[in-house]
C-alpha cells in the first residue's frame, strides 16, 4: 500500500507546528542521549551536592531514588503523549487548554522559564565555572565565557534536533565518565575517604519530604516538555522509555556521587574538586559539554513554544532569545551576581506553576479522551482543516486550583506532586461531569492551516 | 574494503584496546589505585561498546549498518576524549611513564579511528550523523 502524502507545509522548520513525519523519526537511543544531555550539567551536580548538606548517605540514595521515581512517572507520561502524537509540548497543549492557553502556559513553561530564565542563569553558571578553572585570562572572564560559550549554545539549538542530538552522543558517555571520576577522586582524598562515608552527618539536617521536593523541582519541568524531544521517536513507547531509564539511572547516579561528595569533603564544585588535583581538562569539558548539552534544549524547548504564536522561522526565534539570554548572563557577569535573589525566587516559583500543567494534559489525554472513547493511538493527532478550540476552561481552572491550592496552600507532603495531582483531578472531575451534562469545556474555535499556526 | 569487513575490523580492534586497557589497569592499581580503577573503567566501557555493536552489526547492511556504526563510534570517540583529557594529569601519574604514553595512545587512537568511521559510515552508507 502507498504511503499517505504528507499533508503538512513546515513553514518555520524543524517541525515546530507540525508533527514530525515518519521518515524523519530517530532512535530510541537518541532521543534517550538527548536527555541525558539535558540531565548532564553543572547544576545537576550542584543540586545533588545540595542534597548532600540535607542528608546522609543512606537517607541520600532513599530521596534521590523516591524523587527520581516520581520524575519517571510523570516524564513517562507525557513522553508518551509526544511520541503518539509527534508534535511538541505547546501544540499538544492546544487540547487541553485551547490554542489560546497552549500560548500563555508553553510561554511561562519554555518561553520564560527554559528559553530565556534558564539559558541565561545556565550561560552565566558556564561563565562563572570557566573564570573558576582558568582565572587568569581574558577569554574566562565571566561575562566574556558567557558570550562565546551562549554562542555555541544558540549554535546547536538553531541547527534543530539533529544539532541536539549529534552534541549529545558525543558529550555524554564522557560526561558521565568525567562526572564518575570527578566524584571518586574528591571522596577518595578526602580526610574519611570512602569508609568514613557511611559515617557522615549532614550539615544541614532536612525532612524526608524536603529532599524529594528538592529532587522532583529540580527536573519538573523537564519532565513537564519531554514530548519537544520524543515527538521525534519511531515507536511511541521508545519516548517513554528513554525518559524513564535516563532519570532511573543516570540522575540518581549524579545526585548520589555529588551528595557523596559533599558529605565527604564539604565541596559541592566538582570542577574546582578536579582542577585542585591538576585535572584542569577534565573540569573544562565536563563545564564546557555539561552546560552545552544543557543550555541549547533549554534555547530549543523556549524557541518551540513561542514559535506557536510568533509566525516566524525558529532559528530567528532562538537567535533573538539566546542573545536576550546572553545579554542577561552578561549582566550578571559584569554586576557580580547583583539582583540574581528575585530571579531565583521567580525561578523557584515555576516549581509551584508548572507541575498542574503537565497534570491537566496527562488526565485530558489518557482519562478524558478514554472516557470519550477515543484510541490511544489516535489521540492528538492534528490534520490541516481540523477544529481546535481557543480556550479549554476547565484545563485554566485545573491549572489555576493545581497552582494555587497544591503549590501554596496545602501545607503537607510535596508541593510540585500535591500541584500536579490537584491539576490531574480538578481536569478530570470538570471535564468529565460537564460531558455528560453537555456543557461545553471549550470557548471558540480556530481551523487549523496546512502550515500549523 | 567492503564497509562491513572494514567495521567489523574495528570492532575488534576497540575491543582488544579495551582488554588492553583494562589489563594496564589492573596491573598498574598497586602504583596510584586511582590510575588503575580509571583505565579499568575506560577500558571497560570501550570493551562493551564494541562487543554490543557486534550483534546490532550482525544481518544489517547499507544505512541501517552505517547508523549502528555512527553510533558506536560516538560512544567511542566520547570516551576516547575523555581518556586523552586525564590520562595525562599528574593526579594519573604512574613510576612507568611508558603505561601512560600507552594508556593517551590507546585514547589517541579511539578518537582518530572514531572520527574517521564516523565520516566513512556516513559517505558510502548514507547513515544519520544522529541516528
Amino acid at each position: 500500500m502507498a504511503e499517505a502524502k504528507y499533508p503538512w507545509k513546515d513553514k518555520f522548520g524543524d517541525y515546530a507546528l507540525v508533527p514530525v513525519p515518519p521518515g524523519e523519526r530517530r532512535s530510541m537511543m537518541g532521543c534517550f542521549l538527548i536527555f541525558t544531555g539535558v540531565l548532564a550539567c553543572i547544576a545537576a551536580i550542584m543540586g545533588g551536592g545540595a542534597l548532600g548538606t540535607m542528608f546522609n548517605f543512606r537517607d541520600l540514595i532513599i530521596v534521590s531514588v523516591v524523587g527520581c521515581a516520581i520524575l519517571a512517572v510523570i516524564g513517562g507520561l507525557t513522553a508518551g503523549i509526544g511520541a503518539i502524537s509527534g508534535c511538541s509540548t505547546y501544540v499538544n497543549m492546544r487540547f487541553p487548554y485551547g490554542r489560546i492557553g497552549a500560548w500563555i502556559f508553553g510561554t511561562i513553561i519554555a518561553g520564560i522559564s527554559c528559553g530565556i530564565g534558564w539559558f541565561a542563569v545556565q550561560t552565566w553558571f558556564f561563565g562563572i565555572f570557566v573564570n573558576a578553572i582558568a582565572p587568569k585570562i581574558f577569554l574566562s572572564e565571566i561575562w566574556v565565557a558567557a558570550i562565546w560559550g551562549g554562542f555555541f549554545m544558540i549554535l546547536t539549538a538553531v541547527i534543530g534536533y539533529r544539532g541536539l542530538a549529534v552534541l549529545s552522543y558525543l558529550t555524554v558517555p564522557m560526561f558521565m565518565l568525567l562526572a564518575g571520576i570527578g566524584f571518586m577522586v574528591a571522596i577518595g582524598e578526602s580526610a574519611g575517604g570512602f569508609s568514613g562515608l557511611l559515617k557522615i552527618a549532614p550539615s544541614n539536617p532536612a525532612s524526608f519530604v524536603a529532599g524529594v521536593t528538592a529532587v522532583v523541582g529540580m527536573y519538573i519541568a523537564g519532565a513537564t516538555i519531554t514530548q519537544d524531544m520524543t515527538r521525534y521517536t519511531t515507536r511511541p513507547r521508545d519516548g517513554a522509555i528513554a525518559w524513564i531509564i535516563q532519570v532511573m539511572i543516570l540522575m540518581p547516579y549524579l545526585l548520589v556521587g555529588a551528595g557523596a561528595m559533599v558529605l565527604a569533603t564539604g565541596e559541592a564544585n566538582i570542577a574546582a574538586a578536579m582542577v585542585a588535583i591538576g585535572l584542569g581538562l577534565g573540569a573544562f569539558l565536563l563545564v564546557f559539554f555539561g552546560q552545552w548539552t544543557t543550555n541549547d534544549n533549554n534555547l530549543y524547548s523556549g524557541a518551540l513554544s513561542i514559535n506557536t504564536y510568533v509566525p516566524v522561522k525558529k532559528w530567528m526565534l532562538t537567535v533573538t532569545l539566546g542573545i536576550i539570554g546572553i545579554a542577561l548572563a552578561v549582566y550578571w557577569g559584569l554586576a557580580a551576581g547583583a539582583g540574581m535573589q528575585p530571579f531565583i525566587n521567580f525561578i523557584s516559583t515555576l516549581g509551584r506553576v508548572l507541575p498542574p500543567i503537565a497534570g491537566g494534559l496527562i488526565a485530558d489525554f489518557y482519562v478524558y479522551r478514554w472516557y470519550k472513547g477515543e484510541k490511544l493511538s489516535e489521540r492528538y493527532k492534528v490534520k490541516p482543516g481540523m477544529v481546535i478550540p481557543e480556550l479549554n476552561w476547565v484545563g485554566i481552572i485545573a491549572v489555576v486550583v493545581g497552582a494555587v491550592v497544591g503549590g501554596y496552600l496545602i501545607t503537607w507532603g510535596i508541593p510540585a506532586l500535591n500541584a500536579l495531582l490537584l491539576g490531574f483531578i480538578v481536569y478530570v472531575i470538570l471535564a468529565i461531569p460537564c460531558d455528560k451534562a453537555g456543557i461545553p469545556i471549550t470557548i471558540g474555535k480556530h481551523a487549523l492551516p496546512d502550515t500549523g499556526i | 574494503m567492503d564497509f562491513k569487513k572494514y567495521s567489523s575490523l574495528m570492532v575488534c580492534l576497540f575491543a582488544v584496546l579495551g582488554i588492553a586497557l583494562l589489563a594496564v589497569g589492573i596491573v598498574v592499581r598497586g602504583d596510584n589505585l586511582y590510575t588503575g580503577i580509571t583505565y579499568a573503567v575506560v577500558g571497560i566501557f570501550q570493551l562493551l561498546i564494541a562487543l554490543s555493536a557486534i550483534p546490532r552489526l550482525r544481518g544489517k547492511d547499507g544505512a541501517a549498518m552505517g547508523n549502528v556504526v555512527v553510533q558506536h563510534n560516538w560512544w567511542i570517540l566520547s570516551v576516547g576524549i575523555a581518556g586523552l583529557a586525564v590520562f595525562p594529569s599528574r593526579f594519573f601519574s604512574l613510576p612507568s611513564a611508558g603505561l601512560v604514553y600507552l594508556a593517551v595512545a590507546f585514547s589517541a587512537i579511539w578518537v582518530i579511528l572514531g572520527i574517521i568511521d564516523i565520516y566513512l559510515a556516513v559517505k558510502r552508507t548514507g547513515a544519520r550523523l544522529a541516528v
